[in-house]
């Protein structure tokens, strides 16, 4: 037993030297191709598009979601975002001369910092493609030749417009329209790199596919845009990861992210969002479900000054389920404002939503939900589950949910609680020779482990140093 | 649209959304002093065409240390067309608290239907028994 406790306990202390702080902070020097003057206007907007070369529909989409940018109210609900301002921003950096397949040829400023972020070492071991973009644009990208004979597309969004335009135009736009919200017709009219993904029917892809953001300069907006189709019968893991530096200013980052599951199909979508603390996140992300497919969002907030994000499923066929498993870990400085929101359109759909949020040193989290059940959808089952806890006096935990039920024959469940670390699970613990940091640092472990152990595992190992960290020094 | 308002941290509320009724029913709970416990029961039904919109909130400021809240929301939709929304919301700015809340929205199952049909009652007196036992007890736990 004590033996146990001792290489506990160095591991513990390990784990604590080797993350020191937040290690993403750092910076490159800027060696753009291409810098678009800071600001925001109708010039800027063709300018993007005239220097991508794209055709006119999406040019004319470009215009037309900057003209209702402009028209849209800030939203009155959810976090402050009343210091963001649009004319400080730069909307457009090109910081290569185009997409590579080799890490050789990637500039070396930015193959320094994916190094150091050890990209390169998972993509041999973990990942069956990737793409790394790099402030406005996808730097490098790889898939597997096993997976290509498969005929799986995995392709930079700006790549898929100009190589498979047709399947572009079909699904662009088509499930967030720019009218959906200020910043989903923000990147409409600005957006810039991003993935695309069609994973052709029946084809199941057994590793997943992983995408990396970073943003390097300073007061930097990155707008990309992802566009999954997952065929029928097909299956397909997506990851993404972004990580940017400190600065003092604040960066944008309002991307927008459509997922179509055909039939019998299933998506799963994975995010570990750990921004530096001086990011917006505003992220507009849904999925549309048909009959008995299956969409699940694994969604780790950790970084970010603000976030502001909802994963959504519009279950439209018959026995489709959609599941969102949400953590939220907001420290000092930071207001993650997360959840996930659920349509039942069709009969015999089922939702699950489990959130679990940790508000630490003066941090506050909040779930914002929605399930919607429409009439008609007879026989449809939704649970929302949202767990909290707080770990000091300075923080805060809402919890936010709307349940509309227009259809009688359903069984909605919600529930939800709010606590602090019990002191008999610590003296629990501490009986058993852990101390008050290690036993905390271990129960708030086991509090998300629910959803941790749905990660693959380099990212559960990372997360739980990443909640290790951010817990430093917090018990008082 | 009839609104009701209730405010405090003890209550028990029994609601019946008659046929074509449209009801809008909030509870708040505000907890601004250390040690305060309550609970919050709200029970309706909701007959045809009828429209629930129920809102209830729980507040634990600063101040309000070692307070133990809870929520409970419970709506059964017991005629066709017949809708509600169920909102509870926690906003706690404390850490030594135990707050909850849980809210449900269902129908009468079937089973328990045919269950006091083959006790010799028809399908109108069965529901209605299932419709005032559900109202009428206090809490189940």
């Amino acid at each position: 037993m004590s033996k146990f406790v001792a290489k506990k306990t160095a591991e513990a202390r390990e784990v604590r030297k080797a993350i020191g702080e937040y290690k993403y902070g750092f910076s490159m020097p800027e060696n753009n191709i291409f810098k678009a003057k800071k600001g925001l206007d109708l010039e800027r907007v063709e300018e993007i598009s005239k220097m991508k070369g794209e055709p006119l529909w999406m040019k004319n989409f470009r215009q037309n979601s900057y003209k209702i940018f402009e028209s849209k109210e800030m939203p009155k609900w959810g976090a402050d975002l009343s210091q963001i301002n649009f004319e400080e921003i730069f909307y457009y950096v090109k910081p290569s001369e185009g997409q590579v397949d080799s890490w050789d040829k990637v500039p070396k400023e930015i193959k320094d910092t994916y190094d150091k972020l050890g990209i390169p070492e998972a993509e041999k071991e973990h990942l069956g493609g990737i793409k790394a973009q790099y402030e406005s644009e996808v730097v490098y990208g790889s898939l597997l030749d096993k997976l290509k004979k498969q005929g799986i597309l995995f392709l930079g969004m700006d790549e898929a417009l100009k190589e498979y335009p047709e399947l572009v135009k079909e699904y662009f736009g088509k499930l967030i329209p720019p009218t959906d919200n200020k910043f989903a017709a923000l990147n409409s009219a600005v957006w810039s790199g991003g993935s695309f993904i069609y994973v052709p029917k029946g084809v199941k892809v057994d590793l997943p596919l992983q995408a990396y953001f970073r943003i390097n300069s300073l007061r930097m907006g990155q707008f990309e845009r992802t566009l999954i189709i997952v065929d029928e019968g097909a299956f397909v893991h997506y990851i993404e990861g972004c990580t940017s530096p400190i600065y003092s200013s604040d960066s944008l980052h309002a991307a927008v992210v459509e997922i179509f599951v055909k039939k019998g199909a299933r998506c799963r979508y994975t995010t570990i969002q750990n921004w530096s603390n001086n990011v917006y996140n505003l992220v507009t992300k849904r999925a549309k479900v048909e009959e008995e497919g299956i969409m699940e969002w694994v969604d780790g907030n950790l970084g970010s000054k603000v976030t502001m994000k909802y994963p959504a499923v519009v279950l439209v066929g018959r026995k489709a389920h959609g599941e969102i498993l949400s953590i939220a870990v907001a420290s000092k400085g930071q207001h993650l404002d997360a959840g996930g929101k659920c349509t039942h359109l069709a009969p015999e759909t089922t939702s699950r939503i489990i959130s679990k949020s940790i508000s630490l040193k003066g941090g506050r989290s909040s779930y914002r939900g929605l399930i919607n059940i429409a009439s008609g959808a007879k026989n449809s089952r939704s649970k929302v589950v949202c767990d909290a806890l707080i770990l000091d006096k300075q923080s805060r935990s809402d919890t936010y949910p709307v349940n509309k039920i227009n259809e009688r024959e359903v069984i909605l469940e919600h529930e939800a609680t709010v606590s602090k670390i019990g002191e008999e699970q610590l003296f629990y613990l501490m009986s058993r020779g852990f101390s008050e940091e290690e036993a905390e640092a271990m129960i708030v472990n086991g509090f998300i482990e629910e959803i941790v152990k749905e990660l693959p595992m380099e990212y559960s190992v990372e997360l739980n140093r990443l909640i290790a960290l951010q817990m430093e020094g917090s018990v008082g | 649209m009839k609104k009701y308002l209730y405010k405090g941290r003890e209550m028990v509320k029994m609601l019946r959304v008659e046929a074509g009724e449209q009801v809008y029913l909030r509870t708040e709970s505000v907890y601004d002093a250390p040690r305060q416990t309550g609970e919050v029961v709200v029970k309706a039904v909701v007959m045809e065409n009828g429209f629930l919109d129920l809102s209830g909130i729980i507040k634990i400021k600063k101040k309000a240390n070692l307070a133990e809240a809870f929520l409970r929301q419970k709506v059964l939709l017991v005629g066709k067309n017949s809708r509600a929304e169920a909102r509870p919301e926690l906003e706690i700015e404390t850490d030594e608290v135990k707050a909850s809340h849980a809210a449900s929205v269902g129908r009468v199952s079937e089973e328990e239907i045919f269950y006091l049909m083959t006790r010799g009652f028809n399908r109108n007196e069965a529901l209605d028994l299932i419709i005032k036992s559900f109202l009428g007890e206090e809490d189940e736990e």
